[in-house]
């Protein structure tokens, strides 16, 4: 999405041999791929693309796919020490024969998805373009060659203003970094590949997940995202199937060909308070930057855990505020229908599974989840869901504000609570049935 | 399109604000306050800035602040549609190319003005 209406296809996980054959009938030189394939296949994988490009005889000078390699984050994720030098060494060999291949993808969504804030997901992708811009250097790469061949990739949640203002700021804090490289002004542009956020995502009432996406799709079309790549509603529970995989192509395609997002450019821009929150997120992230500078830059602070230190600390805060429901999850810990039946999905094999020791994947909801997967065990060993049995007092009027806050916070733990108001609420004998106290939904 | 903005007509446009006493951020503030108050919120976080009661706050180390003046100004000078605002691989092909948008050269004419002004003309 964005300017250029780029979209991506995902494709599923196979042995790298087939790679070619997965990509059969795309047109390549029109229709760009990006890899993702971390951890200690990626430069394999990077070799398989290339071979792909050249069996359907694109020329050199019109491969404009992206090798997608990020071995910080791969480190990250794997609890490893990160080395980018190898990386960058290869990735330089094949810069001089394509000059239009990208290169790397400096990731934010690390630390979006171990549960960080915004400033430290746009600091660390940062400070990750900064280590790859360097790592090229060395490799002999110039500074604006190869900052066009890094493209920036961010999680867009469901906070509409938070994610347009986030893409901004971001933009503005590559500008700052390039323009200290030396690079002109005109090539200071970033590549900006905003994902709809893995963290966000709910396993329970996933139907929701929709709406999230749409408006995280929606938020990194207007914040100026030139490609985004919205994940299936289903895909927190396991492999997406044929309905969640349209839904999620089709999101994007109803906002570019019909609303039209591509058209504009930067709608947002003027509004006292996205300006507002865009240089308060931009002071934020660039401060956070700094920090990891100064203790030896992300690499080092990936090695040295600090990275995951002050991603802890977000976390902890992030948590008590969920599990509190000052920050609500619709469907979660806000209206949960303690009558659904969870989805099931075969579990996906291209899920990557946290290591002990890496980068945890956390989404906000888990914690809740833990607790309604814990009731339907009881459920299904005993026959009977814990409950709990409201005592409602008084007309409906006088109860029904506390009863529909008891039996919300009961059902968002996994408790089924019962209601007994007959003693005390007269039924009008042929009027219109009254709805029970818990009328949430 | 030839639209003057709002104000530059000069002496033929209304004075809405006449015959009112001044705005004063002071008196917007007791007006807050007061509203404030009536919702309960205690008497010491009026004091000074009370729309600060109704600031959220994130994970980030700053406040969102309710109502935003319109005196920040924005990280960096960017003119929308041009770099940094934009990717520098350029604007799509049916746009004009970003030739001349260095900040504080003459502003280029935006794409979508450009474009209004060709199906219009």
């Amino acid at each position: 999405m964005g300017g250029r209406g780029r979209r991506h296809r995902h494709t599923r996980r196979g042995p790298l041999s087939r790679l070619g054959e997965a990509l059969t009938d795309v047109y390549l030189d029109l229709a760009p791929v990006v890899l993702s394939a971390p951890g200690p296949h990626a430069l394999d994988a990077a070799r398989a693309l290339l071979r792909a490009h050249a069996d359907a005889d694109v020329p050199d000078g019109r491969v404009i796919s992206h090798l997608g390699l990020d071995p910080l984050s791969a480190a990250a994720r794997a609890g490893e020490r990160p080395d980018v030098a190898d990386a960058a060494r290869f990735a330089a060999e094949h810069a001089a024969r394509h000059p239009r291949l990208g290169l790397f993808v400096a990731d934010g969504t690390l630390v979006h998805d171990a549960g960080g804030s915004e400033a430290q997901e746009i600091g660390s992708a940062v400070a990750a373009g900064t280590a790859y811009l360097r790592a090229l250097a060395d490799a002999g790469i110039e500074p604006a060659d190869a900052a066009r061949r890094i493209e920036f990739r961010l999680a867009a949640n469901a906070d509409q203003f938070s994610v347009i203002a986030k893409l901004r700021a971001v933009r503005a804090m590559w500008n700052q970094v390039l323009e200290a490289c030396g690079v002109p002004a005109d090539q200071r542009g970033m590549s900006l590949h905003a994902t709809t956020s893995d963290a966000m995502l709910t396993r329970r009432d996933p139907h929701v997940n929709m709406l999230r996406a749409t408006v995280a799709c929606f938020a990194a079309g207007v914040g100026g995202a030139d490609a985004v790549t919205v994940a299936p509603f289903d895909s927190a529970v396991g492999l997406p199937d044929d309905f969640a995989r349209r839904i999620a192509r089709n999101t994007q395609s109803l906002l570019i060909e019909e609303s039209h997002l591509a058209q504009v450019i930067d709608p947002a821009g003027g509004s006292f308070y996205v300006e507002a929150l865009t240089r308060d997120l931009y002071g934020a992230g660039w401060a956070f930057f700094q920090e990891t500078e100064r203790t030896g830059g992300i690499g080092a602070a990936i090695e040295h855990g600090e990275l995951r230190a002050a991603v802890d600390r977000v976390w902890e805060r992030r948590r008590h505020d969920l599990a509190r429901r000052t920050a609500p999850l619709t469907g979660v810990s806000e209206f949960p229908d303690p009558h659904e039946k969870p989805l099931v999905r075969e579990p996906d094999p291209a899920r990557r599974r946290p290591v002990p020791g890496g980068f945890p994947a956390r989404r906000y909801a888990q914690d809740y989840e833990a607790l309604r997967d814990r009731s339907d065990a009881h459920t299904a060993a005993t026959g009977h869901r814990p409950g709990a049995f409201l005592v409602t007092l008084g007309p409906v009027a006088a109860h029904t504000a506390r009863a529909s806050f008891a039996t919300n916070l009961l059902a968002a733990g996994g408790s089924r609570p019962t209601t007994r108001g007959r003693s005390t609420t007269r039924r009008p004998p042929r009027g219109p049935s009254r709805s029970p106290a818990a009328g949430s939904r | 399109m030839d639209v003057p903005e709002s104000g530059a007509a000069g002496t033929a446009a209304p004075n809405l604000a006449e015959g009112f006493p001044a705005a004063t951020r002071e008196r917007w503030r007791a007006l807050v306050a007061g509203v404030l108050r009536k919702s309960g919120v205690a008497e010491e976080r009026l004091a000074d800035t009370p729309e600060s009661v109704l600031a959220t706050h994130g994970y980030d180390g700053f406040d969102i602040a309710p109502s935003t003046p319109p005196t920040r100004p924005p990280p960096t000078p960017a003119i929308p549609g041009w770099p940094p605002s934009r990717a520098a691989t350029g604007p799509a092909e049916e746009w004009p190319e970003a030739g001349t948008s260095v900040p504080g050269t003459p502003t280029p004419t935006p794409p979508c003005c450009a474009a209004a002004s060709k199906t219009t003309s």
